[in-house]
């Protein structure tokens, strides 16, 4: 396979964007990555476009089509995905696979999704058609009853308390509030959070990321493109060192074990193999924290902190911007928002400025940055390591 | 006792949806009873349900496992104890493909 250079990326604002189209929102990321790339458009000969629900709460699709026609590309493959809320990773898998494979020399990946204009109704009956509807769906579970249920066990085999966990959510609260593209940055108190309305118990109201409009853009290109135009490139080009995707079981009887996702185990070891590096090696990492318990879970997958130290390692701020390894610079899902498709490539968005040291809330002299995006009860899964090239 | 699914050709047991075996793709597959208790591995209390679900909220959802790695996703009955982890739970029949459990104290 050939190597793959990030060389371009835009992100609109996440969070409530009233009266913008979801191909508006699509368009303005893709029109940033294209302009800030530098490459030609006639280079581009793939577009994936991640999005999970813009049938139900727009009734919308073709999506991919409708934006490479806006933004004036080719003929070109234009392909939408959908893995629910991992949707964006894989837009941006599958447009890294358009490169290295040879089928294209430039490819564009875009996630979007549109929410905060539909009822609560609506978005939780949309959401909920990520979940295995014939054998979970009887019983009334819901997205947070699932981590609610996650959490119980990790409390009991590792003795994580409310406060271990209220320390993930002050720490992305807190992240998002330098981060301009977040929704909703805060600075919280361990009795805000306590005092928060029960949704799921253990989970509370700060535990849940809240519903999001965005987008977000990615333009990747062959080593022949990344070398052609590296003097016109205002930042540094960022080399993609793997992006892996795997799937786990999408239902809650499926997984062997409550409190670890297979499908992230699985996509970390990949992917640690195919960049030959070692978790000890990354900086920094964008995971899929939709609910505040799932980044404890996540951090342990993804071997970054060991086995059931999740909620201290938070606790301590060793996850913090300087700490062993910083986890959700940006504010994450909790704090920038979760516009279902767009996340994974908003991951990528964040990473990139991290790794041309240019993110307003920098992590200092980071040089290898990690994406995790995960869909359903675990059912699809992305993991991707960039690294800064001098 | 609790009705299940499994494969004639190798035994494997089958969620509720299956219409081939995972493990063989036998389409071959048999009804079984499984013991009507198991041990509550995990619950949380459901305080908004999902749009037009019948039950009204809160309510508990519950992971009992029934034999070694057999796993039901179900629901506690209204008037059931409290859950605890670990305990005992018993099924007292099902509901729109729901296996409804309740807590049994020993």
């Amino acid at each position: 396979m050939r190597k793959v250079y990030i060389v371009g990326v835009g992100s609109t604002t996440f969070g409530k964007h009233s009266g913008e189209s979801i191909e508006s929102l699509a368009v303005a990321a893709a029109v940033d990555a294209l302009l800030e790339s530098a490459v030609d458009r006639e280079q581009i000969g793939a577009l994936y476009l991640g999005n999970f629900i813009s049938g139900p709460l727009n009734g919308k699709e073709i999506l991919a089509g409708i934006v490479a026609d806006r933004i004036g590309l080719q003929n070109i493959p234009c392909t939408k995905v959908e893995g629910a809320c991992a949707s964006g990773g894989i837009a941006f898998r599958h447009a890294c696979m358009a490169v290295a494979s040879g089928d294209a020399e430039a490819a564009i990946a875009v996630g979007v999704e549109t929410m905060t204009h539909a009822t609560t109704k609506q978005t939780t009956a949309a959401l909920n058609c990520a979940m295995d509807n014939e054998n979970d769906g009887p019983s009334g579970l819901t997205f947070p009853g699932l981590f609610g249920l996650a959490w119980r066990l990790h409390a009991e085999q590792f003795g994580t308390t409310r406060q271990h966990v209220s320390a993930v959510v002050k720490k992305n609260k807190a992240n998002g509030v330098r981060n301009p593209l977040a929704q909703m940055g805060a600075t919280l108190s361990d009795e805000t959070i306590a005092d928060s309305a029960p949704i799921c118990d253990p989970i509370q109201l700060y535990d849940c990321c809240p519903t999001s409009d965005g987008a977000a853009a990615v333009v990747v290109v062959s080593e022949v493109i990344a070398k052609k135009i590296s003097q016109a490139l205002k930042h540094r080009a960022i080399e993609v060192l793997a992006s892996v995707q795997t799937r786990g079981s999408p239902s809650i009887g499926g997984h062997q074990n409550l409190v670890s996702f297979d499908a992230t185990v699985t996509a970390a070891k990949r992917a640690y193999e195919m960049a030959n590096v070692k978790p000890a090696d990354v900086d920094l990492v964008e995971l899929h924290d939709c609910f505040s318990i799932a980044e404890v879970i996540d951090s342990e997958d993804l071997g970054l902190v060991p086995r059931g130290q999740g909620g201290y390692w938070a606790h301590e701020g060793r996850t913090a911007v300087g700490g062993d390894i910083a986890v959700n610079a940006s504010g994450g899902l909790l704090a920038k928002g979760h516009p279902v498709g767009a996340t994974g490539v908003g991951q990528i968005y964040e990473v990139v400025q991290q790794l041309r040291h240019a993110h307003p809330n920098q992590v200092p002299d980071a040089n290898i940055g990690m994406t995790h995006n995960l869909g359903g009860a675990g059912v699809a899964c992305t993991v991707s390591i960039l690294r800064g090239v001098a | 006792m609790i009705a299940r699914m499994r494969c004639v050709q190798c035994q494997n047991t089958l969620s509720a949806s299956a219409t081939v075996c995972p493990a063989c793709l036998s389409k071959d597959a048999e009804s079984f009873s499984l013991p009507s208790d198991g041990r509550l591995l995990s619950w949380t209390t459901i305080r908004r349900a999902p749009a037009g679900y019948p039950v009204v909220a809160p309510y508990d959802v519950v992971v009992v496992e029934l034999a070694p790695g057999i796993r039901v996703t179900g629901r506690l009955v209204a008037e059931s104890p409290p859950p605890t982890m670990g305990a005992h739970v018993k099924s007292v029949g099902h509901e729109d493909g729901c296996e409804l459990f309740i807590v049994t104290t020993l």
